[in-house]
């Protein structure tokens, strides 16, 4: 299997506010160490691997193949306060779950909820019998957000064009695969 | 009764979860608030803050600039803002945060959100309910305003990770306690009379992160979490986030369908539980209209 070594990939995420902190990695694995996900997956999601891929500029890895996958992150935000040297990992893993959606490689999940956000305001919209379980409660009308102005903000990022992006069929991951075979 | 300090006005940001699919925790939140002396008021307009996993993930800008205007809401108000949800709360201190921190940003939000003529200052606080009531009256006077005690009640706490972390954001003064172990919740339901329950994986994800790309390793996180709250005596679990909840009460269904626990562990959010101990009645609350059901809870306090 060859590697392709992306430089672009790279230096966008070294160049990005929140991939500055990325070249202090110097790799101890107390990331992946104390990562509940890599716990429950037998270390197949590796936070210390996505950061020195990330470093190397290892695109095809990170996201086409997702190798590992970054969506297996929890976001709890442990290896962020356990890092010695101070690397915001979730910002980086934030910045290539970005890189992914464009390319409509995101977890169908995602590209819902954004969708739902853009027509309704709301990731969960008002439902006639939750309106009618907040009367019987004794508690105000839901406050109706304002969806027009949320969706000029949406249309400014063109984060609308990428949510048409989403993938027909869910993309597997090694992961996935790993799991299953463990029967878990 | 207990009166909150001089800013006891307070915006109310429930989030999409409690407001539209949990509502008997934002009445059992707003009935304890105003009990405890707050006057809550609407942020009318108020959108998604936006969901720190799934909109952060999708394009971060996105997900500050439209977190910037829930905050010009309360900005134009000049309140500051109380929050239900530890996504919620993490989502607006981080737009403080990282929009205050760095000027790009700062200007690039500022730029989007001119083309709805609203314009972001970063003049607002957002605290969470549990970390605003703990500092606000504290369980000293919780305890002095207790009027049906939480008695005989085996009570675990699950504070959820974005209650506290990441540190530099959420907590930058170190009130919150150590970033591994906040105990706000298990000091004011030790004062509101709970048998507060210590256990091994108290601070272990619930995992609800996971879910929108696998549901796999978050049965097997939760499985470790619920032997843990089981092994260590708990009835009950205690929680501070409408996720980890719908996390941990839905996953009990099938942790139960694969033998994993025998016994079902009630999930309550913090102002439930205070609610009840400040004399509202568990109908009133709407107790019953939990997944799983805390029938004894249901009964001692009709």
């Amino acid at each position: 299997m060859t590697t392709t070594i992306n430089f672009e990939f790279r230096n966008q995420i070294l160049a990005t506010h929140n991939g500055t902190t990325l070249s202090y990695c110097y790799q101890c694995g107390t990331c992946s160490g104390g990562c509940p996900s890599a716990q429950v997956t037998d270390g197949v999601y590796n936070p210390r691997k996505i950061i020195i891929q990330s470093l190397l500029g290892l695109q095809d890895k990170l996201i086409e193949k997702k190798t590992p996958n970054v969506w297996l992150c929890a976001t709890c935000q442990k290896c962020v306060e356990q890092c010695p040297q101070d690397v915001e990992l979730t910002e980086v893993f934030t910045l290539l779950k970005n890189m992914s959606v464009a390319r409509g490689l995101a977890p169908k999940a995602f590209y819902s909820q954004g969708k739902t956000i853009f027509a309704e305001g709301k990731a969960i919209p008002l439902q006639a019998a939750i309106a009618r379980r907040r009367a019987q409660l004794g508690i105000p009308e839901a406050v109706k957000p304002a969806v027009a102005e949320v969706q000029a903000i949406i249309k400014f990022t063109k984060l609308d064009q990428k949510l048409e992006t989403v993938p027909k069929e869910e993309p597997v991951s090694k992961e996935k695969v790993a799991n299953k075979e463990e029967g878990g | 009764m207990a009166t909150a300090t001089s800013s006891s006005e307070k915006m109310l940001f429930p989030g999409c979860v409690i407001q539209n699919r949990l509502p008997y925790i934002e009445a059992a939140s707003r009935k304890a608030l105003t009990k405890l002396g707050y006057k809550l008021i609407d942020m009318e307009g108020a959108s998604c803050c936006p969901d720190p996993i799934g909109m952060q993930g999708l394009d971060q800008k996105t997900w500050l600039a439209m977190g910037a205007r829930n905050l010009t809401i309360a900005e134009t108000a000049k309140k500051s803002i109380i929050s239900l949800c530890n996504g919620c709360t993490e989502t607006l201190r981080s737009v403080n945060y990282f929009l205050n921190h760095n000027l790009h940003l700062y200007k690039d939000v500022n730029e989007i959100l001119k083309s709805i003529g609203k314009e972001y200052h970063g003049t607002v606080d957002v605290q969470h309910v549990v970390a605003a009531i703990y500092y606000e009256i504290g369980p000293e006077k919780l305890r002095a305003n207790v009027q049906k005690p939480l008695t005989r009640l085996k009570i675990a706490t699950h504070h959820g990770c974005h209650f506290n972390r990441p540190t530099h954001i959420i907590d930058p003064e170190g009130k919150l306690g150590p970033w591994d172990n906040p105990t706000m919740m298990d000091e004011m339901l030790d004062a509101l009379g709970a048998t507060v329950i210590d256990y091994d994986e108290r601070y272990l994800c619930c995992g609800y992160g996971i879910t929108l790309a696998e549901s796999g390793p978050t049965e097997k996180l939760d499985a470790i979490k619920f032997k843990s709250l089981i092994e260590a005596g708990a009835d009950y679990l205690c929680v501070a986030c409408p996720s980890c909840y719908l996390q941990l009460e839905g996953v009990q269904r099938i942790l139960r369908k694969n033998n994993v626990i025998e016994k079902d562990i009630p999930v309550l959010y913090f102002t439930e539980l205070l609610a009840l101990a400040l004399g509202f009645g568990a109908e009133e609350i709407g107790l019953n209209f939990h997944a799983v059901k805390p029938k004894e809870i249901i009964d001692q306090f009709k």
